[in-house]
């Protein structure tokens, strides 16, 4: 008489990507949200100087890109973010943005 | 008792954030019941080296194992793991051999629930809707 075995699978590492995917799949079905179907990692290089004054930064950003543009001909995202306590503003390269990379 | 010496056992259920957290496991199987495939020993990796975009966080997709915090931990009762305890009277067996696991030798659970902590594993996923499933009702803590 034949006899059925449930067994846990096992993953190599050479089949992690593939049972990544499946598995942002199954998590984004069980929580109801909307993932891309790729994976992405975001290299952000942000050009710019650190401030004191969080209310003041964009503006700050907003100058600067400007003036990038104008003067040197590039084409600048401004931007502002905030790590914790520390508030860094300036622009990003728009040719530079994003860097897309699957793993 | 020392309580500064670190515990040698391992949390099979952990959080990115806790001690030594690595990939343990990733969810497979469907959304309605997710099963765990664990990863080969070379396959197993920090829990630092993953990330995610957003949507979903780390252990909804990645199935982590990390150090016991013991006392620190809301699952620890009376010297043991409660939340092992509940999986193993709470929920059915989901396999009939014991996963191909690369921590079984220092998990928690194995240590106090044995063989039968085991066979329930692969159903355990660390962050669960709340539904009135038995998974649901083995993970929540009880009242009082």
């Amino acid at each position: 008489m034949a006899t059925t075995t449930l067994k846990a699978e096992t993953i190599s590492t050479a089949k992690l990507s593939a049972a990544i995917d499946k598995a942002v799949l199954i998590a984004a079905e069980r929580h109801q949200v909307a993932v891309s179907d790729t994976n992405l990692r975001l290299n952000w290089e942000l050009v710019g100087r650190r401030l004191r004054d969080a209310a003041r930064a964009q503006a700050f950003a907003s100058d600067v890109s400007k003036d990038i543009t104008k003067n040197l001909g590039l084409k600048v995202q401004p931007a502002t973010l905030q790590v914790g306590k520390l508030i860094y503003c300036g622009f990003f390269e728009k040719v530079r943005m994003p860097i897309e990379r699957g793993f | 008792m020392n309580t500064s010496m670190p515990s040698p056992f391992s949390c099979p259920s952990a959080q990115p954030d806790m001690a030594e957290a690595r990939v343990i496991g990733v969810v497979s199987g469907t959304a309605e019941a997710p099963r765990i495939a664990y990863l080969k020993a070379e396959a197993v990796m920090p829990a630092s080296q993953v990330s995610m975009d957003g949507a979903l966080s780390v252990s909804e997709v990645f199935r982590l194992a990390a150090r016991c915090e013991e006392h620190r931990c809301s699952q620890f009762a009376d010297g043991r793991c409660s939340l092992g305890e509940r999986i193993v009277k709470g929920t059915d067996a989901v396999v009939d051999t014991l996963p191909s696991c690369t921590i079984r030798a220092t998990c928690r659970w194995f240590a106090e629930q044995g063989e039968p902590a085991c066979l329930r594993c692969p159903q355990v996923v660390t962050l669960i809707p709340l539904g009135r499933d038995k998974l649901s009702q083995a993970a929540a803590l009880p009242a009082g």
